[in-house]
């Protein structure tokens, strides 16, 4: 029987091997699977977190994170593609082995750099907050690598989730009211983005926003 | 009182917004949402002149703070968004009649323009920083909507790079917020993210946590606020936008942006201490200026001028946030003000100019002064102000930030700041003297009609400001600005 911070770590090493995958995925569909994916493993971590804090508001988060990690944010961009003729899948900006290696130099900064700084006096596994550095990093590289509106998102909400995972296993998540504000956020900031590149699609014919280069000086 | 007050600012934006959209005679829409800009600003400067007349903050619990800052805030933002609001029927129905716009959109314009000011408003009463965060990323989402709204390709374009830019932002700063609470939660007792309960803890709170909490907030709000070399996004959004969403933009948003950093350098400093806060403050401040400069030189359309100069005049007011200290303070709090009313009028004056010219080619706009005889000198003027020539307001602010860095001997920034503001005081003023003056090359492309009288209600609001605050801060400004200080200096708080 693992302790608690272990199988917070093995939660928080597959959350990173999730967004290792996400920055090279190319096909639309499994980087939505992908997405929803990590969206579990959170939902996994908040259920740990309440089970050790035996708090009610942690069970409500964990519903939450459930709702809107698994349910909304993966099913409001998985019905934006449905809708829309694209292209299955877009290269990549570098080539695939520049962007691993590239992702290995973010893994690393976030373990060896972000780690031995991470203040002592953290509750819960040691691994945790470098890890969600390092998610949010891959992250951050997925929108920069990437080609395609809905990557981007991807991108995005990766990084999210990444943070969300340090609030979670780190101090038991944070107030839930300001839980409930950064989720609804969160949900709220992925329609509106569906709804622009819906527009992008609809003007440009295109969302590959390599295209959108127009603006100078 | 208060509590009604507080309770009719906020709502009316959001009634404003549902009525707005919900009513379909043309005219009766555009009087709701004349009535609700009214509403929302009377409401807002009756709140702000009890908090300041009482000195004292009604206790709203975790959740809401209305203190003398907020309040400061408050009367800011619904003076930007009453001038803007008043301004956008005449603006968007020159837009419908000449820039194919289709009539039937002005709807939803006044549901997302009530929507990004109810946001903007909840955004500076928010006492927990987890909320606090919580609007200003709410503001980004609406606000991308506004900036797309033409839905031409550059406008998307740019929609898109500042949802994206500042979405990256705020999540560093969520960061940043969660840090403190790690750092409130290593205390004894009940942790919170409130503000005014961390102030009173502020000096026990862990320094390492904290630095980086700073750090981390000063990007992400940074970036909303458009501090260089974050501002990527800003010249592309400030310049697609409809022209009213541009003033709210510039003078409403920003300045939140930068309200959001001075109340966590406060909560930050007493553990950290100075010189880290000072360091990245002082810092930003003087790259934003030397950024924007040789933009403002080259730039060749007239609502990116603006838009740099944005840039330029949010470095001014961190640097003197910076500079710190009472007087620091003070100048940085009464420029912000001094900023949102002068470059609202130039904002909303630029739009009217676009319209007439029907371009915003800085080189195919001349002879104001002959042509557009109101909105001529008007911009002629604003451009002054916003340059730093006395005795108008912003020379006013300027000279304060200036001051107090010599008071404190930060002799290195301030004969920096002093060169990089004389600069950009020239950039500005060739290009405002290129376009006032000379004769005109062409024909305006719409022939001037005469100023609706919302309109002229609109400008003349922040042209009051500008010259009034130029002269002399008025005593209950200056009174308020002084409660505002006091309460982000070390044993503030409540």
């Amino acid at each position: 029987m693992p302790t608690h911070g272990g199988a917070m770590d093995t939660v928080a090493l597959a959350l990173v091997a999730v967004a290792l995958l996400n920055v090279v995925e190319r096909n639309r569909r499994n980087s939505l699977a992908l997405l929803t994916l990590q969206g579990l493993l959170l939902t996994a971590a908040a259920l740990g977190s309440a089970v050790q804090s035996a708090e009610a508001h942690a069970y409500l988060a964990v519903l939450l994170t459930l709702a809107v990690k698994v349910a909304g944010i993966p099913g409001t961009l998985y019905s934006s593609v449905r809708d829309v003729a694209l292209p299955r899948s877009q290269s990549l900006v570098l080539p695939q082995r520049a962007v691993l290696a590239l992702a290995l130099a973010a893994m690393l900064t976030a373990f060896y750099v972000v780690g031995p700084l991470t203040p002592a006096g953290l509750q819960g596994s040691p691994q945790a907050l470098p890890a969600s550095v390092a998610v949010m990093l891959l992250g951050l590289l997925a929108m920069l690598v990437q080609r395609g509106a809905l990557a981007q998102v991807i991108g995005l909400v990766t990084m999210e989730n990444g943070l969300y995972f340090a609030a979670v296993a780190a101090t038991h998540g944070l107030p839930f009211v300001v839980e409930l504000g950064v989720a609804v956020d969160a949900l709220v900031a992925v329609v509106v983005m569906t709804l622009l590149s819906r527009r992008m699609h609809d003007t440009l014919g295109t969302t590959n926003t390599d295209l959108l280069r127009s603006l100078r000086g | 009182m208060m509590a009604v007050l507080l309770a009719l600012l906020l709502l009316a934006p959001l009634a404003t917004a549902l009525a707005c959209r919900l009513l379909a005679a043309p005219g009766v829409r555009d009087a709701a949402h004349a009535l609700g800009c009214a509403v929302t600003w009377g409401a807002g400067l009756l709140l702000a002149g009890a908090v300041f007349a009482g000195n004292s903050a009604p206790d709203l619990g975790d959740v809401l703070l209305v203190d003398s800052l907020s309040a400061y805030m408050v009367a800011l933002v619904v003076t930007v968004a009453g001038a803007a609001g008043l301004y956008a029927p005449g603006y968007l129905r020159h837009e419908v009649s000449h820039g194919g716009l289709a009539a039937n959109r002005i709807a939803s314009f006044y549901l997302w323009f009530h929507l990004f000011v109810w946001t903007m408003l909840l955004l500076v009463v928010m006492n927990n920083l987890g909320l606090l965060w919580a609007a200003i990323e709410a503001t980004t989402v609406v606000s991308a909507i506004l900036v797309g709204f033409y839905q031409t390709r550059p406008a998307l374009e740019a929609a898109w790079k500042y949802l994206m830019l500042c979405s990256v932002g705020i999540i560093i700063a969520l960061f940043g917020v969660l840090l403190t609470y790690y750092g409130a939660s290593q205390l004894p007792g009940e942790s919170s993210l409130a503000w005014t309960d961390l102030m009173r803890v502020a000096p026990q709170l862990d320094a390492r946590f904290m630095r980086l909490a700073l750090v981390f907030v000063v990007i992400g709000f940074g970036t909303k606020a458009g501090l260089a070399p974050l501002h990527a996004w800003l010249p592309d959004a400030y310049s697609q936008a409809p022209a009213p969403v541009s003033a709210l933009l510039s003078g409403g948003l920003s300045t939140c942006a930068l309200y959001g950093i001075l109340r966590f350098a406060a909560l930050a400093s007493p553990s950290v201490g100075p010189d880290l806060v000072r360091m990245l403050l002082i810092g930003f401040g003087l790259v934003s200026v030397a950024v924007a400069v040789p933009f403002l030189l080259v730039q060749r359309d007239i609502k990116r001028l603006l838009a740099y100069s944005s840039v330029e005049h949010a470095g001014v007011a961190v640097l003197a946030f910076g500079i710190g200290g009472p007087a620091g303070l003070y100048a940085g709090l009464l420029h912000l003000l001094n900023h949102a009313l002068v470059k609202t009028l130039l904002f909303l004056v630029a739009g009217r100019l676009v319209q007439q010219f029907g371009t915003g080619r800085i080189a195919r706009i001349r002879g104001l002064l002959t042509v557009a005889p109101i909105t001529g000198p008007l911009f002629l003027a604003g451009a002054l102000a916003i340059a730093g020539v006395p005795p108008m307001s912003i020379f006013v602010s300027e000279f304060g930030m200036a001051a107090a860095g010599a008071e404190q001997a930060l002799w290195l920034p301030v004969a920096l700041a002093m060169t990089l503001l004389a600069l950009a005081f020239v950039a500005i003023v060739y290009q405002a003297a290129r376009m006032a003056f000379g004769p005109a090359e062409q024909a305006p492309a719409h022939p001037p009609s005469p100023l609706p009288r919302l309109q002229r209600v609109a400008l003349a609001v922040p042209l009051a400001g500008m010259l009034v605050f130029g002269v002399a801060v008025p005593a209950p400004v200056s009174q308020a600005l002084g409660q505002a200080v006091a309460l982000l200096l070390p044993s503030g708080g409540r």
